[in-house]
């Protein structure tokens, strides 16, 4: 144990156990998942728990599991532990899969960010996503790991802070001073209240509508397993987390780092049920308490200018385009719809999917709107003219607001929490800063850990290549990110599943086993990461085909199945060329499924997004069977 | 010895609900389990019977293999710990249906075990780990 009491005497503050688990608590989640997932529960109650349980199991097993044995061959990373125990080739492979994990990831940072200052500050997307780009480069090329360190535990911090703000504010609103943590129990209870009134007057949309503590209404058992081992195993293995808690400690220390950060990360997961049930709680009892939608409540503005939110399929920010639209000429709907798709093709879909007579009003709503385009005028017009007749449209005619016709998305919830929370207007700018603090932290600790790739000594960081491989992999995360994908959420999770498939088995059992070997950990690479890599993309851009390979395993219901043979016939004898695209287009988009329905290509009914659950077994099954295989063969890598 | 003869007669147990001939073994009231347990309740059986089993394999081992006994105890703790985090992560969240039959101020209790109880489940976990394996670690290194 000299070694231990060697660097103890070396330690300094931020390497104290407890702020050394803090800062790497500001690395461990992606924020683009961490600040939807009020939002997510908030939509799905109990189910979307599963994130939750994931993230911080993950966290668990990173600080106990995966970064000791990573701590214990002396390296600082992954790629390093990999070359270490079983050689070049192994770590340069290990190393594909963490650029595959890490660009996503990296991207789907960039995008948040853009998309909450844009909403929440008023900075345009691009130049949020560039100023971040270019202050995360900087940070990774400059700022040594203590100072790092440091901005990880402010950032954190910062983040905590303005959660437990709003959660306490939106608690004593509802019933003074109490801890939001216990009293939530009494939110929940009117919550149920609310949701029985909703259900009597019948105005609900069961597409959507979840009773906010019934198990299993959204994702079924099998998904939530399937969840939180792909989010677990993913974030066990992230890789600037298992860096934070490994690099350069005593086996020992970096387990009670991993505990700490764990206590950390639970701080902030625990008010999430919180936060969402008292969001909830005020939501809908303005829906229960018969709103009209004349009286829209102002909370609403900021999520409906942002697009994170529509009433009857429209958003203040798609009546604002039409505007632009119209006021540069174009007033037929295809022409709008054109501009519309500039800015989003979610937000082209809904317009393709409104009523004539909706979009007409739209656009004598733009009209009226096109001279003087104030926030105030577009208000007035939204709620006046527009509203009224989309409700009448959609059947709803007693004009109300009702959970069928509105819909939040979880960023959309997040900028609705200070209006709702009752906080002054100057504290919204605020929290969204805290938060893109928090998830500049995380794109920079990305980079970093893409970085660490190829840096294998720190001296080694006066080349060319770090800076090059820094400045290039951000590059081709911002190409992405300037995509504006949606589904945050998605490719957060899809990352996670991968990394957790192609690298959970080799640093989870490889590292520790004795009889592993350099075969048997790419093998274990190659297959665990294939599977689950071939589940996704099978899944997402050949769905029709992935569903014809694997029928027999296939959950599709029977009049599934017969919709889908159906489509095939009319494919085949379709006289035109185009009634054929539209035919294959139809059956694609029936095999791959929609956010409301499931589509029927997949195995068992597992979610694309959590693939890990068949890649992580297979992973640790090749690891076994090859290493068994290969044991018997004289190797230089085979080291005890 | 004596786990893996237990651990041996859960399984059976299992087995034996699973195949339906719950009623029939030497003993029973003639009842079929399978309603009452359910799924849940027969994983939990067989899991604890392979727990028990493994237990009683590892400590066999140690005592035969003293030379490997650092790195027995640590394969132990580091299953037991995996199986524990899974059931506060994944079978506590599964089993969720009879926790909620109590409600505890209006706030039904098995959402209050997924929503906080499990976590703060993981992290007690996780400090018992690393405390646990520290002192494995500190008995290795005095015995060499």
């Amino acid at each position: 144990m000299s070694e231990a009491t060697a660097s103890a005497a070396r330690r300094s503050w931020i390497s104290a156990e407890p702020l050394a688990g803090l800062a790497a608590a500001g690395q461990a989640v992606p924020v683009a998942l961490l600040a939807s997932l009020p939002g997510l529960v908030f939509v799905a109650g109990f189910d979307h728990l599963a994130y939750g349980l994931g993230l911080l199991a993950g966290v668990v097993l990173a600080g106990l599991l995966i970064a000791p044995h990573v701590a214990r061959t002396g390296a600082a990373t992954i790629t390093d532990a990999l070359r270490h125990r079983f050689g070049r080739a192994t770590a340069i492979i290990g190393a594909i899969v963490i650029v595959l994990v890490v660009l996503p990831l990296l991207a789907a940072e960039l995008t948040f960010v853009g998309v909450l200052a844009e909403a929440g500050l008023g900075v345009p997307y691009l130049v949020a996503i560039f100023v971040t780009l270019a202050a995360s480069v900087a940070a990774t090329l400059w700022l040594g790991e203590r100072a790092f360190a440091w901005l990880a535990v402010a950032a954190y911090g910062l983040l905590a802070a303005s959660l437990f703000f709003l959660l306490g504010l939106l608690a004593f609103k509802a019933h003074g001073i109490v801890l939001p943590h216990i009293a939530f129990g009494q939110a929940l209870t009117a919550i149920s209240g609310h949701e029985g009134t909703l259900l009597e007057n019948g105005l609900v949309d069961f597409d959507t509508f979840t009773v906010h503590v019934a198990p299993f209404l959204r994702l079924s058992g099998r998904d939530f397993l399937a969840l939180v081992i792909s989010v677990a195993l993913g974030t066990a293995v992230l890789p600037p987390l298992v860096s934070a808690l490994a690099a350069g400690r005593h086996p020992h220390i970096s387990r009670m780092t991993g505990a700490w950060a764990a206590l950390f990360v639970m701080l902030v997961l625990v008010s999430v049920p919180a936060l969402a049930a008292y969001v909830k709680l005020a939501i809908y009892g303005a829906l229960a308490g018969d709103t009209p939608l004349a009286a829209l409540p102002s909370w609403l503005a900021p999520p409906l200018k942002a697009d994170l939110a529509h009433v009857h399929g429209i958003s203040l920010a798609m009546l604002s385009r039409a505007a632009d639209a119209v006021g540069a000429g174009a007033a037929d709907p295809a022409a709008i719809a054109d501009h519309l798709a500039r800015h989003a093709l979610a937000a082209e879909q809904r317009w393709l999917a409104l009523d004539e007579q909706v979009r007409a009003a739209i656009v004598a709503a733009a009209r009226t709107i096109s001279a003087d385009a104030s926030g105030d005028a577009l208000w007035q017009a939204y709620v006046g003219q527009v509203l009224p007749v989309a409700a009448t449209a959609a059947g709803n005619e007693a004009a109300m607001l009702t959970q069928a016709a509105l819909v939040i998305e979880p960023l959309g919830l997040l900028l609705a929490l200070p209006a709702l929370s009752g906080a002054p207007g100057w504290i919204a700018p605020l929290i969204v800063i805290a938060i893109l603090a928090a998830a500049l932290v995380m794109a920079t600790a990305l980079i970093r850990s893409l970085r660490a790739l190829v840096v294998d000594e720190p001296a080694a960081s006066r080349s060319w290549r770090a800076p090059a491989v820094t400045l290039a992999t951000a590059a081709v995360a911002a190409g992405f990110a300037t995509l504006r994908p949606d589904e945050l959420v998605t490719i957060v999770v899809s990352a996670l599943s991968l990394g957790a498939a192609g690298l959970f088995p080799v640093l989870a059992l490889g590292l520790a086993w004795r009889h592993a070997t350099a075969a048997g950990a790419i093998a274990a690479i190659l297959a665990g990461g294939g599977v689950t890599l071939y589940y996704d993309v099978g899944i997402q851009v050949f769905p029709a085909a992935f569903y014809r390979t694997w029928a027999p395993i296939s959950n599709a219901a029977d009049f599934a199945i017969e919709e889908f043979a159906t489509l095939e016939t009319d494919a085949r004898e379709a006289e035109s060329e185009e009634e054929r695209a539209a035919a294959a287009a139809a059956l694609e988009t029936l095999a791959r499924g929609t956010a409301t329905r499931h589509g029927l290509a997949n195995w068992f009914g597992i979610d694309s997004a959590s693939g890990a659950i068949f890649g992580v077994p297979v992973g640790l099954l090749a690891l076994v069977l090859v290493s068994l295989l290969s044991r018997f063969r004289p190797s230089r890598d085979k080291e005890p | 010895m004596i786990e893996v003869g237990f651990g041996l007669l859960l399984i059976a147990a299992a087995v034996a609900i699973l195949s339906g001939v719950g009623g029939l073994l030497p003993g029973a009231s003639g009842v079929d389990l399978l309603p009452l347990l359910g799924y849940g309740g027969i994983g939990f059986l067989l899991a604890t019977g392979v727990l028990l089993v493994a237990a009683g394999l590892a400590r066999r081992a140690i005592g035969r293999q003293p030379e490997r006994r650092h790195a027995l105890r640590t394969a132990r703790l580091t299953t037991v710990a995996l199986l524990v985090a899974a059931l506060l992560a994944i079978g506590l969240p599964l089993a969720v249906g009879p926790f909620n039959l109590v409600r505890i101020g209006g706030l039904p209790f098995g959402y209050y075990l997924a929503a906080q109880g499990a976590l703060i489940g993981l992290v007690v976990l996780a400090f018992a780990w690393a405390a646990r394996q520290g002192r494995i670690d500190a008995e290795g290194a005095r015995h060499e």
